[in-house]
């Protein structure tokens, strides 16, 4: 999706009727051209659908008249609906494990998130890169444990090591530098003597 | 804001939590562990007076200690960022005319990029000596942490010496 944060705030606040009629001209002008922001203005529409129903109180109900809420509620049903075939009784324990269901499954995806950013990729790849990726047995994040400042100084090297240095016929010096900064690592200067003058 | 902005900004967020998880995750699994290599061509040569770096190579306070004090002045020649593939050398002509062979070697466990470097001889054909001449480097390997630079230096050019800055960045 193309549409910046700041253009998909607006649209919310566009699917809510939050906006003045200058914004709302120009948010329809972006509606008219921009397959994103429908889509995402029907999402915003859906979503808030099944948000009323399942979150939002009615009006009514914060009202004085609670009785006539009660009663043009269910003079709305239809006929058929279970929970008047249930005796007329809302199930007020099944809507709240919905709700409860609802949060649940928002945080295990942040949980799970979380996890799969924070964990150490690299062992798998060197690990071998044809082994399948499990699913994390454990979906909720456990207190990680302190690591000390000298393991995590060995699990990420610094600095630059030579491995082997092939010049044949050339004079060649290897110069280690000394870290010049906190931050910034040891490197290394491979100087070779170019008796071929090579340059122009 | 109302209900549905919170269960929307909710979402939201764990989505974006979820799929900054599942980003490195993917890498993990198969992509190829890619890299680039930053090389900064710098004409290093010795002149009267105090002596300048060109401000384009940015900080790079290695110039200031040996051998590159053999020299006072430095100048940035090219820049050259090369996309490199484990195992896939990626070349580089340099203004003398050698070519500067790059390859990703491998990833090592404390994170840091193996890498090889080989400068060739390009030959003269109008010369007469026509005998192949060795390699002016035949093979560096280097072990080198990301963003930390490491330097060749030494090739003659224009009066002073080409240093070749190469960063392996991830």
């Amino acid at each position: 999706m193309s549409l910046s944060q700041q253009t998909m705030l607006e649209l919310m606040a566009y699917a809510d009727g939050e906006l003045d009629e200058k914004d709302r001209a120009r948010i329809e002008q972006l509606l008219a051209s921009s397959e994103d922001a429908r889509r995402l203005v029907g999402a915003v529409n859906d979503l808030g659908e099944w948000v009323a129903e399942t979150y939002e109180q009615p009006p009514a109900l914060l009202s004085n008249g609670i009785a006539g809420a009660v009663m043009a509620r269910v003079m709305a049903l239809p006929e058929s609906a279970p929970a008047l075939k249930a005796g007329g009784v809302i199930d007020l324990a099944a809507a709240r494990r919905t709700r409860l269901a609802a949060v649940a499954v928002a945080v295990v995806a942040l949980a799970a998130g979380v996890m799969l950013y924070a964990r150490d990729s690299h062992d798998t790849q060197t690990a071998g890169l044809s082994q399948s990726r499990q699913p994390p047995a454990v979906l909720m994040p456990a207190p990680l444990p302190p690591v000390p400042e000298v393991e995590v100084a060995a699990a990420r090297g610094v600095g630059v090591d030579v491995d082997q240095l092939e010049s044949p016929s050339h004079e060649v010096s290897v110069f280690y530098l000394p870290a010049v900064a906190a931050a910034n690592a040891s490197s290394v200067v491979v100087w070779i003597g170019d008796d071929d003058k090579g340059g122009h | 804001m109302s209900t549905r902005r919170k269960v929307l900004a909710f979402a939201m967020a764990s989505t974006t939590a979820f799929l900054l998880g599942s980003v490195p995750a993917a890498l993990a699994d198969g992509a190829s562990p890619g890299a680039t290599a930053e090389i900064m061509v710098i004409h290093a040569t010795q002149i009267a007076g105090p002596g300048s770096i060109d401000p384009a190579i940015g900080v790079m306070p290695q110039l200031q200690k040996p051998p590159f004090s053999a020299y006072n002045t430095y100048k940035l020649v090219d820049r050259k960022s090369l996309p490199l593939v484990k195992d896939s050398g990626s070349t580089y002509l340099m203004v003398n005319g050698r070519t500067l062979l790059v390859t990703l070697l491998d990833m090592t466990a404390d994170r840091r990029f193996h890498v090889s470097a080989a400068i060739n001889q390009p030959e003269n054909k109008q010369a007469a000596d026509t005998k192949k001449k060795p390699a002016f480097l035949k093979l560096l390997e280097v072990t080198a942490a990301p963003n930390e630079p490491f330097f060749v230096g030494g090739q003659t050019y224009q009066g002073g010496s080409l240093v070749l800055a190469i960063t392996i960045k991830p």
